[in-house]
C-alpha cells in the first residue's frame, strides 16, 4: 500500500473531519510508542491496553481544540495525554505508596559498568519491577523530563517526596543492574 | 557514577528502538482499535440518550412546576371566591337594612305630611277667640306751655342802679308759646269737658316729657 506522507496539521484536520483513514493512520503512528510508555508506568498489559483505549478516545475528542505548535508537537501532546491516563489508571487501580521514610539503601557498587551491555528490554523490565511510586517518579523525571515541582503537582505529593522516590528508584535500579552484571560474569 | 549520568544512560537505552512486547502489542491492536471506534460511536449515542434524558427530566420538572403553580393559583382563587361570597352576603344584609330604613323613612314622611295637612287645615279654620279689642278713646289734653325767657339787658342802655329809674319793665317777660300741634297737648278741665279745643280760656298744660317723649 502506498504510504501518503502528510503533515501533522493536515492529519489533524482530516481526523477532525471524521476521515476514518486519517484516524486509523494516527492510531497506527503512535500505538507502539504509547504501548511501551503505558507498560513503563503500569507494568501490566491489560492496564496498558485500557490506558491506550482511553487515551486515543480522549485524543480524538480533543483534536478540535488542539493547536499545532511546530513539528513534533502532536507527538508530545499525544504522549502527555497517555501519561495522564496512565497515572489516573494507576491511582484508581492500585494504591501508590509514596514512602517518605528514606531508609538508606546501600548501593553495593555505584559503578554501573555493565549498563551498556544491557538490552533495552532488560532495563524496561527492571523499571517495571520497581514499586509503583518509584517507577512513576522515575519515568516522569528521567524519561519525560518533568521537574520535581511538576511531578509533585501531578501526583499530589511534595517535592521532597518526589526527590526521595527518585533516589530510591535509582538505588534499586543500580542494585538490579549490578546483580545482572554479576550474574552474567558469574555465569562465565 | 553520577546520578545525572545514570539517568542519561537509562533514558538513551529506553528510547532505542526495540521489539519488546511486540507480540503482545500486535495481538492487542485490533481489540484496542475497535474499542476506540466503539467509544467514539457511543459518544454520539450517549449524547442522544443524555439529551433525551435531560429533555425528559426538564419536561417532568416543568410539569411539576406548572402543576404546583396551578395548585397555588387554585388555592388563591378559592380564597378570593370565599371572600367574595362573604362580601356578597354582607352586601345583601346591608341592602336589606337599607330597604328597611327606607320604608321607615317613607312612613315617617307620610306621617309628617299628614301632620302638615292637619296643621294647614287647622290654620285655615277660623278660631273663635275671646280676645277683646280695645276701643281707643283719645282724650286730648291741651296744655299751654309757659316758657320763661330771661331778657338780655341792652349793653347800650346803662344799668339802672335805681330801681325806680330803671327802664326795664317791671315784670318779667313771660312768653307763652302757642300750643304745638305735633305735641300731645293735654287739656285740663277742672270740672267739665269742653269740645272746644282751642278755647282761649283753656289752660294748656304740657305734662312732662314722660308722656310725650318717645325716647
Amino acid at each position: 500500500m502506498k504510504e501518503v506522507i502528510i503533515s501533522e496539521e493536515e492529519l489533524v484536520r482530516r481526523c477532525i473531519a471524521n476521515d476514518r483513514h486519517a484516524q486509523e493512520f494516527l492510531f497506527n503512528k503512535y500505538y507502539h510508542e504509547l504501548y511501551l510508555i503505558a507498560m513503563r508506568y503500569l507494568a501490566d498489559h491489560h492496564n496498558a491496553e485500557d490506558a491506550i483505549i482511553q487515551a486515543f478516545t480522549r485524543i480524538y475528542k480533543k483534536l478540535p481544540g488542539y493547536s499545532h505548535r511546530g513539528p513534533g508537537s502532536l507527538g508530545r501532546w499525544v504522549r502527555t495525554i497517555l501519561i495522564n491516563e496512565s497515572i489516573r489508571l494507576l491511582k484508581r487501580s492500585t494504591s501508590i505508596q509514596f514512602n517518605e521514610d528514606l531508609k538508606y539503601l546501600e548501593v553495593e557498587n555505584s559503578e554501573v559498568s555493565g549498563l551498556q551491555n544491557l538490552q533495552a528490554a532488560d532495563i524496561i523490565s527492571m523499571i517495571e519491577k520497581l514499586p509503583a511510586g518509584y517507577r512513576t517518579v522515575f519515568n516522569l523525571y528521567v524519561v519525560e523530563g518533568f521537574t520535581h515541582k511538576e511531578i509533585a503537582s501531578k501526583l499530589g505529593i511534595s517535592e521532597n517526596t518526589s526527590k526521595t522516590q527518585l533516589k530510591k528508584a535509582r538505588h534499586q535500579l543500580m542494585n538490579k543492574i549490578n546483580q545482572e552484571r554479576d550474574y552474567g560474569t558469574k555465569g562465565i | 557514577m553520577e546520578p545525572k549520568e545514570f539517568d542519561r544512560l537509562i533514558k538513551s537505552r529506553i528510547q532505542q528502538p526495540s521489539d519488546v512486547y511486540q507480540k503482545e502489542m500486535e495481538a492487542a491492536k485490533p481489540f484496542v482499535w475497535s474499542a476506540v471506534q466503539g467509544n467514539l460511536r457511543n459518544t454520539g449515542q450517549v449524547r442522544h440518550w443524555q439529551l433525551a434524558a435531560a429533555a425528559a427530566v426538564l419536561l417532568i420538572l416543568f410539569s411539576l412546576i406548572l402543576y404546583t403553580s396551578k395548585q397555588e393559583h387554585q388555592k388563591e382563587l378559592d380564597l378570593v371566591y370565599g371572600k367574595m361570597d362573604q362580601l356578597q352576603q354582607h352586601f345583601n344584609t346591608q341592602t336589606n337594612l337599607l330597604q328597611t330604613r327606607e320604608m321607615q323613612l317613607d312612613s315617617v314622611a307620610s306621617q309628617l305630611n299628614q301632620v302638615a295637612l292637619h296643621l294647614e287645615q287647622l290654620t285655615q279654620r277660623p278660631i273663635a277667640s275671646s280676645t277683646t279689642s280695645p276701643i281707643l278713646k283719645v282724650d286730648t289734653v291741651f296744655i299751654r306751655q309757659i316758657e320763661y325767657v330771661t331778657a338780655k339787658p341792652d349793653p347800650d342802655i346803662p344799668e339802672a342802679s335805681d330801681p325806680e329809674n330803671s327802664t326795664l319793665p317791671s315784670s318779667a317777660v313771660v312768653q307763652v308759646s302757642p300750643p304745638q300741634e305735633n305735641k300731645i297737648d293735654h287739656v285740663i278741665y277742672p270740672s267739665q269737658k269742653s269740645a272746644v279745643h282751642n278755647s282761649k280760656d283753656a289752660i294748656k298744660v304740657k305734662f312732662g316729657s314722660f308722656t310725650a317723649r318717645k325716647d
